[in-house]
């Protein structure tokens, strides 16, 4: 392939670079965040049978706990987002 | 230079393909271990049997949603790729495919695990079981969005990128 070549397809690869680096971003960004969020409200559950008194604390902290977790999965989003339509 | 129309093609399958085989990973651990969780609650309490069986269906139907979106950008893939020529185009729908069969992964196991965890704690005390419930549908909903996330970015890919 000539240089001519290389320099008309450079955006493009560059498109796709983006476009695999979202794909890749968003999806494993996912696993870690959604099993961590699972879990928080597997054991909830299991306090809640455990301690029925304290619900609402128990529920709080759960939601809380899940809200953090949650934050690495924004970040993915965002950063799959940026690079969708920005990159 | 092979025709881009086939490149095109070839990266579709290979993110169909892919979506849908991570796709059904996860949500099928999930399912299984939900199922488990309830069959040993049930051991423990005979009485409560249709009880927990109803919430093991409820938990399983949350787990499976994220098998779901997968199948729907599968076929998407497969069927409705959009418009649009080019490598950019090609590398687009097989992040799409990455993009939702890794998270289904983690959605998957994520929602059987609370689920599955839910359906244990109810047998432990039935008495509680409306709590018990409500924890585990807002537990799992909120575990469910980073899926969600990962279908817009997956219908973004194929369709934006056109």
């Amino acid at each position: 392939m000539n240089l001519e070549a290389m320099q008309t397809l450079a955006p493009q690869i560059t498109k796709a670079a983006a476009f695999l680096g979202a794909g890749l971003c968003m999806g494993i960004g996912a696993i870690g965040s959604a099993i961590g969020e699972g879990f928080v409200a597997g054991k909830a559950c299991e306090a809640i049978s455990r301690r029925p008194d304290v619900y609402n604390d128990l529920f709080r902290t759960m939601i809380v706990g899940q809200a953090i977790s949650e934050s690495t999965g924004i970040y993915s989003l965002v950063i799959a987002i940026i690079l969708i339509f920005v990159a | 230079m092979p025709d881009m129309e086939y490149v095109i093609k070839v990266a579709a399958f290979l993110g169909a393909g892919y979506a849908m085989g991570m796709g059904a990973l996860g949500p099928a651990f999930g399912l299984g271990y939900t199922a488990g969780r309830a069959q040993e609650g049930m051991s423990r309490q005979v009485a409560q049997h249709g009880a927990l069986f109803r919430m093991m269906l409820v938990g399983q139907a949350l787990a499976e949603t994220s098998g779901v979106l997968a199948l729907v950008v599968a076929f998407a893939l497969l069927f409705a790729r959009g418009g649009g020529e080019g490598i950019d185009k090609a590398a687009a729908l097989l992040a799409s495919g990455f993009s939702i069969g890794s998270a289904a992964v983690g959605v998957g196991i994520g929602n059987g695990l609370s689920a599955g965890t839910a359906c244990a704690s109810a047998a432990r005390h039935p008495k509680y079981f409306p709590g018990i419930q409500q924890a585990m549908l807002v537990g799992t909903a909120v575990s469910q969005s980073t899926g969600v996330y990962a279908f817009v970015i997956s219908l973004l890919l194929i369709f934006y990128s056109s």
